[in-house]
């Protein structure tokens, strides 16, 4: 009878080795937390999909993460910028060095063939045509291949940054036929419409939109140190680094052009629970985003410090709550200040975050010393203040609630507050909310809606308040999509109906002025006319919590998306 | 009394603590609440701290008479023990209702494919196809006419589908009386021919149908179109559950009915549907009944899965299976599923217990389990 358990055991014991994936030392193993679906250089749309994009792919410029600072990537030098009247001119060139995967130059040809694909119609661009909508034109040099100068709009800082962050697609590959060869950036889009029934046009939106383009190893060829070698949906995306690269003929190399793990494998693995798992079983190298009481309990832990390394950058992602400024029930600034006072964000931080985050008053990250505005105080639980402000704005307590007359009509003060379904972080926020609005007898009808169906009612305006959540980066400053008044009308960013026209005036200057102190200034106090105006009050800006394998050296670290540059991670030499 | 009943009528102690515990479950989940001594915890505005130990586990001195958590708090500092409560609360308003709307579905169907077969109804020519064509255009009207305002009823709430029903009511009665008149003047002009209705081989069809669906998947799709709302889950559990009642009930009659005493009363004259309801349905309920507390596990089982997943319970109904999910937040917070994990099975259990005592003191012949 033992014998026989002994036997079973040693069968259990082999199939548990043989669940475990043969460590390879050469690969670095991802945790991703959905599939990439579409890997597609110019629509893909997800923010971990990015990231993958960035190791096939090269756009002009890069953030180095090590000090987050822009720098030229594909480019040789950052752009020079010409202004003219109402127009400007960024003149690039390209590294000598910058080559295809079949040793032809990399040229000012393959960008103009980008901004082309871009700017076609019938081909899946819109994120990228809207971003890019001020460019006009590009301007090849007759003498030198490798140099362009791209035409656009009156200049904006942002400009440089945005022009150089699109991946340069290698024409042979893309459109081998050359069927977008004849057409010219102007024409693309001044014919815009007309152009839609181009049978040249509509071959290559076919033949660009299809699969090929979206998982396929043999059309997803970048410039990138990396090449996707296999893609199973659901489960993993393998990338395996290029034997001939250009960068690794650089000379002097540059510390922010790398790419040394031989192979990068992104697992899918959808649930925290089991990541945690695969984690604890040294089956992941690297995760972003751990459960904050999760991560808590493993700083905790001795033995897994022995193994892992962790580390709490700040983000640029952070949570607000939508107040909509066009509803009858919250026209009045004074109304959407005193649900301000209604939020107690140390304890959202605590129950929601585990602490991770930190409070903010405005858009700009507590972080940016220079451009936060500190003699402002976030949001605090203040009930008295909330009842002031409510009398103030002319509601009335009444048989234990609140009402108002508004256009002849009483109407009672109650908040509909809808959240992504299934967010915890959320779903926190608005059980914490409900509870300090019910100590001023304010109904709170908490209402999770599905995340394609809360988007589209956001777009329509059809909701009264709204949790969210928006993802910055270092050194944007270009608010005009998501906060000027002329992107609040339906389907359109600004969401809230945020604006004065102070505050417009405010974020135009911001987005074109180059002069720093000027930016401060008006940074601050745009950040004080947002909390005057209370259309959308801030919580907290999120700390990312991030393990990685100690088997590996050089992370470079950031608060820059994804927060660590996987290209350059080195085995340790031990 | 025979040695057989003696052993029926005496409690054996797993009964006896079946019975407790739910004598127990059922003040926690009917009384307490009433009694306001215990706030719910999603009503209650003072929260405690985040997932605080059971005190019955901390074995320490501190934390002060008024606020000392029993069982614990859960993320958001409520009580683990006042959710368990008003969980238990959540739990029966979902079950027994929806028992309640399979019971008579089960039994009205069952009853009517059991009893009279494929060959106990006669109808007229003409009352089979103006009724099935009134059906049809009252369907078509209540329902395809109506759908956008069933959605929005769906979406809005429990007071706008209970209207939408009462349309849809008003439409098939409305169908019925006009079909009902045809009908008698058909008869009239002289379409008398009849024909059997094959109701047991359509009841059977049904049960067939909604049988082969699995029944969590069927409630989940369809819960994903409405508004999470109590009375939703409660419509929709029933009208996947009535299966097994309709089968048990259709299976009884056809036994019962061939007894003697039933054809003796049919020679004397009285009519079939009071036969029905005076002889032959009581001697059909028992197993009905046992069948009735098994479902009801299944329901509170069903409603704890649902809102685990978190759909189709709202937001801040307290619930077992909410509670759960807790644990995948913080997986240290081994309370978050020890308590309401035990609570679940101890009804469950209880209720299969009862329902086993049920079935040995209503039918004596079959107790050697």
């Amino acid at each position: 009878m033992r014998v026989r358990l002994f036997f079973y055991f040693l069968i259990l014991h082999f199939f548990i080795q043989a669940c475990r994936p043969a460590g390879n030392k050469e690969e670095v193993v991802v945790r991703t937390a959905a599939d990439p679906e579409s890997l597609n250089p110019i629509s893909f749309t997800t923010a971990n999909t990015a990231q993958i994009v960035a190791l096939l792919y090269q756009s002009l410029l890069t953030i180095d993460l090590q000090d987050q600072q822009l720098k030229p990537l594909l480019a040789e030098q950052l752009p020079t910028v010409v202004q003219a009247k109402d127009k400007s001119f960024i003149t690039y060139r390209l590294r000598n060095e910058a080559v295809w995967d079949n040793n032809k130059p990399i040229t000012a040809q393959d960008v103009a063939f980008t901004l082309k694909v871009i700017k076609a119609p019938l081909v899946n661009n819109e994120t990228m045509r809207a971003a890019l909508e001020y460019v006009h034109d590009i301007k090849l040099d007759a003498t030198d291949p490798k140099k362009f100068t791209i035409e656009c709009d009156s200049y904006t800082p942002n400009m440089s940054w945005e022009i150089g962050d699109f991946a340069i697609l290698p024409a042979y590959v893309v459109d081998p036929q050359q069927l977008l060869e004849k057409f010219t950036l102007p024409e693309l889009e001044n014919q815009y419409d007309s152009l839609k029934s181009h049978p040249k046009i509509k071959a290559f939106a076919a033949w660009f939109n299809s699969a090929r383009f979206t998982r396929d190893t043999a059309y997803l060829k970048g410039s990138g140190g990396y090449r996707l070698s296999d893609w199973k949906t659901g489960q993993y995306v393998k990338l395996k680094k290029k034997q001939h690269w250009w960068a690794e003929r650089l000379s002097p190399s540059l510390a922010y052009i790398t790419a040394y793990p031989a192979q990068i494998n992104f697992q899918i693995v959808p649930d925290n629970t089991t990541a945690l798992l695969a984690l604890n079983n040294e089956q992941l190298d690297v995760y972003a985003g751990i459960p904050a009481t999760s991560f808590v309990q493993l700083q905790s832990e001795a033995s897994f410090q022995k193994k892992y390394a962790l580390y709490t950058p700040s983000t640029y992602d952070f949570t607000f709550i939508g107040i909509n400024g066009r509803h009858e029930k919250f026209a009045d600034k004074r109304t959407r200040q005193a649900i301000g006072y209604l939020l107690d964000i140390p304890r959202m931080i605590q129950v929601s975050m585990g602490s991770f985050a930190v409070p903010t008053v405005g858009i700009v990250n507590p972080a940016d010393k220079i451009y936060y505005n500190d003699s402002l105080r976030p949001y605090t639980l203040n009930l008295a203040e909330a009842r002031r402000l409510l009398h103030a704005a002319g509601w009335t307590e009444k048989n234990k609630g609140w009402q108002k007359l508004i256009n002849g009509q009483i109407i009672p003060l109650t908040i509909t507050f809808n959240y992504k379904e299934g967010n915890s972080e959320f779903e926190n926020i608005a059980f914490i909310f409900r509870q300090a609005a019910a100590k001023l007898n304010i109904p709170v009808n908490v209402q999770p809606v599905e995340a394609g169906l809360l988007n589209k009612r956001i777009q329509a305006q059809d909701f009264e308040v709204a949790v969210r959540y928006l993802s910055g980066n270092p050194g944007i400053f270009n608010f005009r999509p998501i906060l000027h008044t002329e992107n609040a009308d339906l389907q359109e960013q600004n969401f809230t109906g945020f604006g004065t026209p102070e505050s417009d005036r405010l974020i135009e200057n911001i987005s074109e002025t180059t002069d720093q102190k000027k930016r401060v200034a008006l940074l601050r106090k745009l950040q004080k006319v947002m909390q005057e105006e209370s259309n959308l009050l801030f919580l907290y800006f999120n700390t990312d919590r991030i393990a990685i394998h100690k088997r590996f050296t050089n992370f470079k670290i950031s608060a820059a998306k994804p927060g660590y540059d996987i290209s350059s991670f080195q085995l340790k030499s031990d | 009394m025979s040695p057989q009943q003696n052993k029926t009528g005496k409690w054996r102690w797993p009964e006896r603590l079946a019975g407790g515990y739910l004598l127990l479950f059922l003040l926690m989940a009917v009384v307490v609440p009433a009694t306001g001594l215990i706030q719910h915890p999603y009503e209650n505005t003072q929260s405690g701290p985040s997932y605080q130990p059971p005190y019955i586990f901390s074995f320490s001195t501190s934390g002060n008479s008024t606020n000392i958590y029993w069982l614990g708090t859960d993320r958001v500092g409520q009580d683990v023990l006042a959710i368990l409560i008003f969980g238990a609360r959540t739990a029966l308003v979902v079950s027994l209702p929806a028992m309640l709307l399979a019971t008579i579905m089960g039994v009205v169907l069952g009853s009517l494919a059991g009893f009279w077969g494929n060959s106990g109804i006669r109808v007229s020519v003409a009352a089979c196809v103006l009724g099935l064509s009134g059906l049809l255009a009252a369907g078509y009207y209540a329902f395809c006419v109506r759908q956008v305002h069933w959605l929005n009823a769906f979406q809005s709430g429990t007071f706008s589908i209970l209207q939408e029903l009462g349309i849809a009511f008003t439409i098939f009665t409305g169908f019925g009386i006009i079909g009902w008149l045809l009908t008698t003047v058909a008869i009239k002009i002289g379409l008398k021919k009849t024909i059997t209705l094959p109701i047991d081989h359509f009841v059977l069809r049904a049960i067939e149908i909604t049988g082969a669906i699995p029944r969590l998947l069927l409630i989940m799709c369809l819960i994903a179109f409405a508004k999470p709302a109590l009375v939703n889950v409660v419509v929709l559990a029933a009208l996947t559950y009535w299966t097994s009642i309709a089968r048990l009930v259709r299976g009884e009659l056809l036994q019962v009915k061939e007894l003697p005493y039933i054809e003796a009363a049919q020679v004397a004259g009285i009519a079939n549907w009071r036969i029905l309801l005076k002889q032959a349905l009581p001697n059909a309920l028992p197993p009905v009944i046992v069948a009735i507390a098994f479902g009801l596990g299944n329901l509170i089982s069903l409603e704890a899965t649902l809102s685990y997943l978190g759909i189709g319970i709202p937001a801040y109904e307290a619930s077992w299976g909410k509670l759960i999910k807790g644990i995948l937040q913080n997986p240290k917070a081994w309370w978050l599923v020890v308590f309401p994990a035990l609570t679940l099975c101890f009804t469950i259990l209880s209720l299969q217990i009862m329902a086993e005592r049920l079935l040995k003191k209503l039918s004596p012949r079959q107790q050697q389990f």
